[in-house]
């Protein structure tokens, strides 16, 4: 290779590269099937990796249900209505939907013998990544070839221009080579002992983790923090509400769902179906009216979908008294939020299976 | 944009297919010039224009040097050239550095001084490329050849994007002509090319970028780690900045080759040196020739007493040291290695009649060797002086409080990199890979590249010649 004459040579040294390339790819899948994913699992995975078997609800989402998603409520409340069960946060802050999807697949193959139900936040797909999680092994994992291929067609928002979009695309596709070469693996599998660094970047979770984070035990309770700054977020809560209770559904500007959030969500639910446990979509309590996932719901697309997205049904978790900002509820609107979902969730149950209910 | 990262793949793809399909001589240099300005713009477009008023005074200069009849309006000229190079260095590298020294002399004196808020960006390369368009002129002035007529020659010597961020310093006598001849893609030796760049990724990559994170926790807080812990780490630290620095030439040499040039080489296994002058043969030699040849030379070089040539390599090393980085740890690093080079010439002076050396001494020299510019790299490596010493004071006496040790598999790592290097350099020169047929070389070179890319971090760190 390359240093022949050049007499027809195009053909030969476009061969030599296809050979490198199988050669390479060949390589990454003998070597790499030696070095397993789960030598380098961060926190909740590797939690629930050694004793996810306890659990038979586990709740996938995003900081939406990490914050919000309280299971020793949730459980209480199941148990006091005949329907016990013990359940777990698997929600990540920052979590897209592509992030949801592999979550799911991913507690779906561990096969665990007690799992009976996924409870699954919605959410729209935004192809965005910031800056400084180019890089992150969590954004990276998540880059399967179908994943990536919806995470490229969008949506980007009419704001996003074209330069963004492509550099958008591109990083996509650079983050889905990073993940089909395995690049890193083997450093990633040698880097504690090389740095001398033997400290879990994540705590130590003691047998009664649930994986809940409240926001008030993680950062100042909104009362001490500066008025200014409550003040504001009092303030967009407001104006949120204002918003979405008085914009009729006719009046509401919200794009119809894409392509990529559709056959994400409907793909978690096929994948559901296919290991035999149940589905349970949520809309969290968010200020959007998100009608395209509750028309999915009508349309019986959805199966099991619970909406906590209406100020009228559940005032409580508008209230700005219950929540720590625009996006979250507070530890008192997460208590108020798991008791509500423990409720649809029993109500479902008994109405799916009567024979059930105590 | 970093030889390391996936985007430098696609636009050296993109540069090296169209450099390629052009058949003109002047179209592919402008092509060149092009990807060069956009390889530099990528990192800050704002100082693209100081690349190319940098470019425009040397090459003025050069024709002016040439086309003047007196010796006194030569000198005239290559002084503008001088001036306006270490002026523009001066002011974009030095400036912070100065001030702040001169405000710490005064506070030091007694004397009220207000502190300078003028904040400088360093830009990308400005060392390398002021140094490698100085030597034009000043090699013009010597007469050592013709200045070029041809400004799109001149400005891609002096911006050719492979070497212009870090090296090597490229000499005009040796790639202007490149210039003027039509390569062909004939003539490229692909195979020792992609060896080349794929023994640079790996240097970089899998060796610098891995042992970086234990160098940089023991440096930031050398008193929690242990004496074996702080020597480990000095030794760590020679193989990063050897990986990084030595990498970096690799891939830039090998992507000058594929594009049809020569550049020289820029390392010689330089921690094989039997001594500290072997050494400085051996480790950043375009820089080392460059010192050599237009300060070390100028300042008289070997005419004179032993003190006046101790004293010549002693303003050389010190202002070496300075080249590397604004602060006084480098001087200080740059001051050992000019003891270290004088201290040596009074040795060989010494010790002529006992040589040739016994065996056994063959192998203290390098030992020697390396053990001391290990040991200057603290200072090349820590913030400033204080810490450096400190860290020496330990790794000299003793004394460390710390109880963190070294990490039995970074110790393994080091050694086996020992191992590497003295096999690499008995093989020297070896090209085994020529016996291969095509298909061979190519699974071999898929089979090497994905290996390195599953032992290269995913988040790469900047060159460290980067910040010079």
């Amino acid at each position: 290779m390359w240093r022949s004459s050049r007499a027809g040579s195009l053909p030969s040294d476009l061969l030599n590269v296809g050979v490198a390339l199988v050669a390479a790819m060949l390589t990454v899948h003998v070597v790499g099937a030696a070095l397993t994913e789960e030598s380098s699992l961060p926190g909740k995975f590797s939690y629930l990796r050694d004793r996810g078997d306890r659990f038979d609800v586990i709740f996938v989402g995003t900081s939406r249900t990490l914050y919000q998603v309280d299971p020793t409520h949730f459980d209480r409340r199941t148990a006091l209505l005949g329907l016990p069960t013990r359940s777990f946060n698997f929600g990540l802050v920052g979590g897209k939907l592509t992030e949801v999807d592999y979550t799911v697949r991913w507690v779906l193959d561990r096969e665990s013998e007690n799992l009976e139900w996924l409870v699954v936040e919605l959410n729209r797909l935004n192809p965005l990544t910031a800056e400084k999680n180019r890089n992150n092994d969590r954004v990276i994992r998540w880059h399967s070839l179908r994943r990536t291929l919806l995470a490229s067609i969008g949506p980007f928002g009419e704001h996003i221009g074209a330069i963004e979009r492509s550099q958008t695309i591109l990083d996509h596709w650079r983050q889905f080579g990073l993940r089909a070469l395995r690049v890193g693996s083997l450093a990633r599998a040698f880097e504690s002992s090389l740095s001398g660094n033997t400290t879990d970047p994540f705590p130590v979770y003691g047998s009664e983790y649930d994986g809940f984070v409240s926001l008030d035990a993680s950062r100042p309770h909104p009362a001490k923090r500066r008025n200014r700054e409550w003040k504001q977020a009092f303030e967009e809560i407001a104006k949120n509400h204002r918003r979405i209770t008085e914009t009729k559904p006719s009046e509401s500007d919200e794009p119809p769902l894409s392509f990529a959030t559709r056959n994400l969500v409907l793909g978690i639910q096929r994948a559901c179906a296919k290991r035999g446990v149940g589905i349970v979509f949520v809309i969290p309590p968010v200020f959007e009216r998100w009608d395209a996932f509750t028309k999915m719901g009508e349309r019986g697309e959805i199966e099991n979908l619970f909406s906590f997205n209406d100020p009228f049904a559940h005032p409580g978790l508008f209230n700005p008294r219950n929540r720590w900002n625009v996006g979250h509820l507070n530890a008192r609107g997460a208590k108020i939020y798991s008791r509500a979902l423990a409720e649809a969730f029993v109500e479902m149950r008994r109405v799916r299976s009567p024979s059930q209910s105590s | 944009m970093l030889f390391v990262e996936f985007r430098f793949a696609v636009f050296f793809a993109v540069a090296f297919l169209v450099h390629w399909a052009l058949r003109r001589n002047a179209l592919r240099k402008a092509w060149l010039l092009a990807c060069s300005y956009a390889f530099y713009a990528g990192w800050d477009w704002r100082f693209v224009g100081l690349i190319a008023l940098s470019t425009l005074i040397d090459y003025l200069a050069g024709l002016c040097i040439y086309a003047s009849r007196t010796q006194a309006a030569r000198r005239r000229w290559v002084t503008i050239s001088l001036v306006a190079n270490l002026g523009i260095l001066g002011f974009f590298k030095y400036f912070g550095f100065f001030v702040d020294s001169a405000t710490h002399f005064l506070l030091w004196l007694g004397l009220p001084t207000s502190q300078s808020s003028l904040e400088i960006i360093l830009p990308l390369g400005i060392s390398f490329y002021t140094f490698q368009s100085l030597s034009y002129s000043i090699d013009v002035y010597r007469g050592r050849f013709e200045p070029t007529r041809n400004l799109l020659d001149f400005a891609l010597y002096v911006g050719f994007f492979p070497q212009l961020v870090a090296g090597p310093i490229v000499r005009a006598a040796s790639f202007l002509p490149q210039l003027r001849v039509v390569r062909r893609f004939e003539d490229v030796d692909v195979r020792a090319a992609l060896v080349l760049f794929l023994i640079g990724f790996f240097k970089k990559t899998c060796v610098a970028d891995n042992v970086a994170p234990f160098v940089d926790r023991v440096f930031e807080n050398p008193s929690a780690f242990d004496f074996a812990a702080q020597w480990m780490a000095v030794l760590a630290y020679a193989a990063q900045v050897y990986g990084d620095f030595s990498g970096y030439s690799d891939m830039a040499i090998s992507c000058a080759a594929l594009l049809g040039f020569k550049l020289s080489p820029n390392f010689r296994f330089p921690y094989l040196a039997s001594n500290i002058s072997d050494f400085w043969r051996r480790w950043h030699i375009s820089l080392s020739t460059w010192l050599r040849d237009y300060l070390f030379f100028s300042l008289g070089g070997n005419r004179g007493t032993r003190a006046r040539v101790g004293w010549n390599l002693m303003i050389t090393m010190v202002l070496g040291g300075l080249w590397h980085g604004a602060g006084w740890n480098f001087v200080f690093w740059g001051f050992l290695h000019g003891i270290s080079l004088a201290v040596h010439r009074v040795w060989q002076y010494r010790t002529k009649a006992w040589r040739p050396w016994p065996p056994i001494l063959a192998w203290l020299g390098p030992l020697a060797t390396f053990a001391f510019v290990a040991f200057s790299f603290v200072f090349f490596r820590a913030s400033d002086v204080e810490t450096g010493m400190a860290m020496a004071r330990t790794l000299l006496f003793g004394g460390s409080t710390g109880e963190l040790g070294p990490p039995p598999a970074l110790s393994a790592f080091v050694a086996l990199l020992a191992a590497a290097h003295l096999t690499a350099a008995k093989f020297q020169g070896e090209r085994p890979w020529d016996r291969l047929p095509s298909l061979g070389f190519a699974a071999l070179l898929g089979v090497a590249s994905a290996l390195v890319l599953m032992l290269s971090p995913r988040e790469s760190t900047p060159f460290i010649y980067f910040q010079f």
